[in-house]
């Protein structure tokens, strides 16, 4: 064994390392590893020698082998990488240049508030039910406790279809239709049009949405109508939003009371966008009044509830500040295009 | 109601600071807004006393007035034409503000002019500009305007619910915002100064209906002297917006808006018979109101009238020939009481919404009618002088007893999730003069007689609420469990489609529910049924919004026109929306979702060919096929449909399992040409109601191991033939091995036969069992070839 195959194996090692290119790599294996190779020519010459000697250059050979096959396949990934990485450098754009996209529609603005207010009423076990735009006198009025002689059943103020047919001019005729069939406990929102007869200017419009909610249990308390409406009015405007509730009169629900909210534009001081009473009005509730419940045989000695309506347009006027309703049923793509 | 701070303060014991007064209004329910401050520089105005008046060199219209005010003699220019030296006038110094602008020294022609002379209008006092305030004579020279006046005024708004007919009064109001401050009320009724002479000797009077007038008292007040209103009463009533009329009709106002009793003052003298009769109008009976206006009445309207004519429509306006004038020596005062129905319907029909007729639709207290007469006839004396009689003539039939109803204290807590005791309960109550008559085992509430409102238990509770303050109730989240219902089909379908057809590139749009009969016509659904079987609205706001629609079209239609119109031709709308026809005797309403292409559809992505194409029928349909499989995962039949607004040979009806739920279709041009709309529209409707299920869940199948095969078939088809006949061939023949067919081209023209066209399909073959053959598909291509020989069709020969 000589020192000549030591200085071989070190020149090989060294070779390899400093290759520079895949192609002179490729060369360098071929002499080194190849058959021409001095580790082959090693391994031949082993012949002449002692068993022992045999055995231990034996091992060397296949020792030298490994460590230059190893140092191969990590200089052949180096280059390589480095190959690639000079072609990817080869391969600029401009990602200031826009994406190419689908071109996509819009849902209505006052639909994509609808589904944001029902989602919070979801979440707290509420559920969507609908009921007939086309109604009758009696679900939209008697069994809501509006007695035959009260105002609002004046003809001028709704859409009539016949004597006992209407339009109905609120969801809340869902109520009633509601605990007709099933028994408490209920919790329901009903979202839908409903029609006045108002001559449409930049706050009203003769078809609007309104949303109607009721809770029926043995032990619903007007606590509770305050905390849910809470929520909802923190999860839709803000959890820094003042909230307050102020008597009002409902004949289908007593106590009944408004809700206000904390105008977001001046917080409470008193803008342009709030008339200057530093609060929004958002919807209208209260308890649900005995004689609803006893129209509809469920007894309000055992149960009690509540119920609300709120308006979607008007509050998706105020989330989007819009000052017309009108806008809203007028569908210009570039005005549904900005929601 | 507007009302003033000052006049409203005049009943409570203690003053309330208006922004205290304000927030209190609104949590008790009467929302209240400060609408205007007027009178902040009344302490800055002097009252004055015109000593000499000279013409002006120079201006002829000017006058130059010496005006005493204790301290010093002004000379004041001023160009008033109804003042007199004596006069007491009220006096602005410069630097005071008027009307929002700092009044200066001026020099008028050479005369300085040391202040201004101010009329009612400058002083925000009333609307009057004509001439300078003079104020009576017992005012001191040299004191301040605020002195007799008050510190300036705040008018104030207040929305009194429809229930609170007892809130349209300054009493009302007062009454309320005692029992939230806990400071007592500041005031009773005047008791009449009576002389001897009994009214009988002069009237007489017949209550001939009951039902429409419960209650109806007279007073005699002989000798009055007619005149202006003073200044105090004056202040009051047109302050709040009402005009001064005389001294007489001025208190019968005042009184109104104190008490909310409306009250009349007749001259007697003027009334046939000396006779008032409460009756009901005779048919066509005409009356002449003190407003001018005639008015022919029917036999549901109450007069009130002498032993010949109508000389008043009871509880909302008198007539105008037995009214209070410059001559009247005797007034017949009455106070009464209607039924709030029969007003509200007359005022209506007649057109007359008055302060009597809306305080008598709200409902008046039926028990206090004679105490405020006398009170009424008192102050008439107090202001017109006069003799009042001794009685009255009181018309009724009996007032019951003041209800009573339970109140249960833990039924007040259980509606209202409060902890409150029996004695709270009661507290609160007696603050707004609730009497308590026993509380044993439950208590026992006598119910004031102006709060006509309460009738039940719960009405009680309400009231409990309001004044513990529903901001003391506690807020909490709902304290019980439910099992909660799952979503309803119906929900979960219209927000899968929103989403889908938006996320298409397409807009949600929300039309009204009526249309006209015009828009039914120039859709051309006059000849079609369900369409043609619209159903009219009774009382339209007017004929283009007088029928309910009966399908989306025509409000689609007419958006994509509107859009035009605006200069955006390329529309893609959807909506989902109710319509309403007749079938037979019954109203249907059906919830249905129609869908609106017209114009170009484009894609302009920068670096591969600008694309822009109209849309055409395979557009819509693609969408509905699409729609079909995402959200109902079927795939419905499209058969032939006659619908005339559709172009004749360019529609179809959709079916599911052999019934119509749709139909699509391109809108006959002879329609949408009329309408203006350049481009070819696209519309289909979908009846959602036949269409309430969820897709359902999809069931596994193994992914093919095996290798599959695909061939591509060109066809020569005769012009005419439907593709769905070739694909109905196709699929029989190749029986479950073809996994995939589609059409992947169509041409006609050059190297195509007359009368023939190419269709080129795309087949892939798989067997689930084992490798396929080349041999096997060739035989099954074979097979369809010679099926298809039997229609017509062939292999297209290159
Ligand atoms: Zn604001």
């Amino acid at each position: 064994m000589s020192e000549d195959y030591i200085k071989k194996f070190e020149e090989a090692k060294e070779r390899i390392i400093r290759a520079e290119n895949s192609k002179e790599l490729e060369e360098i294996k071929r002499e080194v590893l190849g058959k021409q190779g001095f580790l082959t020519q090693l391994l031949r010459s082993l012949g002449k020698l002692s068993q022992e000697e045999k055995v231990r250059l034996g091992r060397l050979a296949n020792e030298w082998k490994e460590t230059l096959e190893k140092l191969y396949e990590e200089k052949e990934k180096e280059l390589k990488y480095k190959t690639l990485q000079n072609k990817l450098y080869q391969e600029k754009i401009d990602i200031t240049l826009p994406g190419r996209k689908k071109i996509t529609g819009k849902i209505h603005p006052i639909n994509q508030v609808i589904e944001e207010i029902l989602s919070v009423f979801k979440e707290m076990g509420f559920q969507v039910v609908y009921g007939p735009e086309l109604e009758t006198d009696y679900y939209n009025f008697t069994a809501l406790n509006i007695p035959e002689d009260h105002p609002v059943r004046e003809s001028h103020d709704s859409f009539y279809i016949d004597k006992e047919h209407l339009l109905r001019t609120q969801t809340s005729p869902v109520q009633v239709r509601v605990m007709e069939k099933k028994k408490p406990p209920l919790r329901i929102v009903a979202p839908g049009k409903c029609y006045r007869r108002d001559m449409p200017d930049a706050t009203h419009s003769p078809m609007f949405h309104q949303i109607e909610g009721l809770a029926v249990d043995t032990d619903i308390t007007f606590a509770e109508l305050k905390g849910v409406l809470t929520i909802f009015a923190h999860r839709l405007f803000g959890k820094d939003r003042k909230v307050y509730f102020i008597p009002s009169y409902f004949p289908f629900t007593e106590p009944s009371a408004e809700m206000y909210v904390e105008c977001g534009v001046c917080k409470g001081e008193g803008c342009k966008a709030c008339g200057y009473s530093g609060v929004l009005e958002i919807l209208g509730c209260g308890m649900v009044h005995p004689q609803v419940f006893r129209v509809v045989n469920i007894d309000p000695e055992i149960y009690s509830g509540f119920a609300f309506g709120m308006g979607p347009d008007r509050i998706a006027m105020q989330i989007y500040g819009i000052d017309d309703i009108r806008l809203f049923y007028e569908n210009d793509v570039r005005f549904l295009n900005q929601f | 109601m507007l009302i003033s701070y000052r006049w409203l303060m005049d009943y409570l014991k203690e003053e309330v600071p208006v922004k205290e007064l304000v927030n209190a209004l609104r949590n008790l329910g009467l929302y209240a807004t400060i609408q205007k401050e007027i009178g902040k520089n009344w302490s800055e105005i002097l009252i004055g006393e015109i000593k000499d008046i000279n013409k002006h060199d120079k201006y002829d219209h000017l006058l130059v007035c010496s005006v005493d005010v204790r301290d010093k003699n002004l000379t004041i220019v001023s160009g008033a034409k109804n003042i007199n030296i004596g006069d007491k006038v009220p006096v602005a110094l410069p630097n005071t503000q008027i009307l929002g602008e700092t009044l200066d020294k001026r020099d008028f022609g050479g005369v300085i002019s040391e202040g201004m002379l101010c009329s009612e209008y400058e002083l925000e006092f009333s609307d009057d500009k004509e001439g300078i305030m003079i104020l009576p004579q017992d005012f001191e020279v040299g004191s301040k305007f605020s002195e007799y006046f008050g510190n300036g005024d705040y008018l104030i708004e207040i929305e009194v619910p429809s229930n609170r007919g007892d809130c349209l009064s300054y009493i009302g109001i007062a009454r309320e915002v005692s029992g939230y401050f806990g400071i007592p009320l500041n005031f009773e009724y005047k008791k009449p100064k009576d002389s001897s002479y009994s009214i009988k000797e002069f009237a007489d009077c017949e209550v001939w209906d009951y039902e429409l007038c419960p209650r109806f008292t007279l007073k005699f007040i002989k000798g009055v002297k007619i005149g202006p209103s003073p200044l105090w009463l004056r202040w009051k009533i047109e302050r709040v917006g009402l005009r001064s009329i005389n001294n007489v009709v001025d208190v019968t106002n005042y009184i109104m808006l104190e008490t909310g009793q409306p009250l009349h003052a007749y001259d007697f003298d003027l009334i046939k018979g000396g006779k008032l009769i409460v009756r009901r109008a005779k048919q066509g009976e005409k009356i002449v109101l003190i407003n001018g206006e005639e008015k022919e009445l029917d036999e549901n309207v109450l007069v009130i009238a002498d032993v010949e004519r109508a000389v008043g429509i009871g509880g909302i306006m008198g007539g105008k020939e037995t009214e209070i004038n410059d001559n009247t020596k005797n007034v017949l005062l009455e106070a009464a009481n209607f039924m709030p129905v029969n007003i509200r319907r007359s005022a209506r029909k007649l057109g007359l919404r008055t302060d009597a007729s809306l305080r008598f639709e709200r409902g008046v207290d039926i028990y206090k009618t004679a105490e405020i007469l006398d009170y009424a006839a008192e102050m008439i004396r107090l202001v017109a002088e006069g003799e009042i009689s001794k009685d009255k003539i009181d018309l009724n039939q009996g007032l019951p007893p003041l209800p009573k109803i339970f109140l249960r204290p833990q039924r007040v807590n259980k509606i209202l999730g409060t902890e409150l005791k029996e004695h709270e309960i009661t507290e609160i109550l007696s603050k707004i003069e609730f009497k308590v008559i026993s509380h044993n085992p439950i208590l026992e509430i006598e119910i004031p007689s102006h709060r006509q409102d309460i009738k039940e238990e719960i009405d009680l509770i309400e009231e409990v609420a309001r004044f513990y303050g529903y901001n003391n109730i506690a807020s909490l989240p709902l304290q019980k469990g439910m099992i909660v219902d799952p979503p309803l089909v119906e929900e979960i379908l219209e927000r899968k489609i929103r989403v889908l057809l938006s996320d298409l590139g397409l807009y949600e749009t929300i039309n009204f529910s009526f249309m006209s009969y015009e828009d039914l016509k120039n859709s051309g659904m006059l000849d079609t049924s369900p369409f043609n079987n619209y159903i009219s609205i009774q009382n339209p706001l007017s004929l283009e919004n007088s029928v309910l629609r009966t399908s989306l079209l025509p409000s689609l239609l007419k958006v994509a026109q509107t859009n035009n119109n605006r200069q955006n031709k390329d529309v893609f709308l959807f909506e989902i929306g109710k319509v309403f026809y007749k079938n037979n005797n019954d109203y249907i309403e059906e919830k249905h979702l129609a869908i609106l292409l017209s114009g170009e559809w484009y894609t302009n992505p920068w670096n591969i060919p600008y694309e822009i194409r109209k849309v055409d029928f395979y557009d819509i349909k693609g969408i509905i096929e699409l729609l079909f499989d995402k959200i109902w995962g079927i795939k419905p039949d499209f058969l032939n449909s006659t619908y005339s607004f559709l172009h004749p040979l360019r529609q179809s009806n959709i079916y599911l399992n052999g019934e119509i739920v749709g139909y699509l279709g391109e809108v006959n041009p002879w329609i949408t040409q009329e309408m203006d709309l350049r481009e070819r529209v696209y519309f289909s409707e979908i009846n959602l109601d036949k269409l309430n299920f969820v897709k359902e869940k999809a069931k596994y199948k193994p992914i093919p191991i095996y290798p599959g095969i695909k061939r591509d078939l060109a066809l020569l088809v005769p012009e005419d033939m439907q593709v769905v006949n070739l694909e109905n061939i196709i699929r029989k023949v190749s029986g479950n091995l073809l996994k995939n067919l589609s059409v992947i081209d169509i041409y006609k023209g050059e190297k195509i036969e007359e009368g023939y066209k190419s269709i080129t399909f795309s087949m892939f073959f798989v067997s689930e069992d084992y490798t396929l053959t080349d041999n096997e598909v060739d035989d099954i291509i074979k097979n369809i070839l010679l099926n298809l020989s039997e229609i017509g069709v062939y292999l297209r020969q290159k």
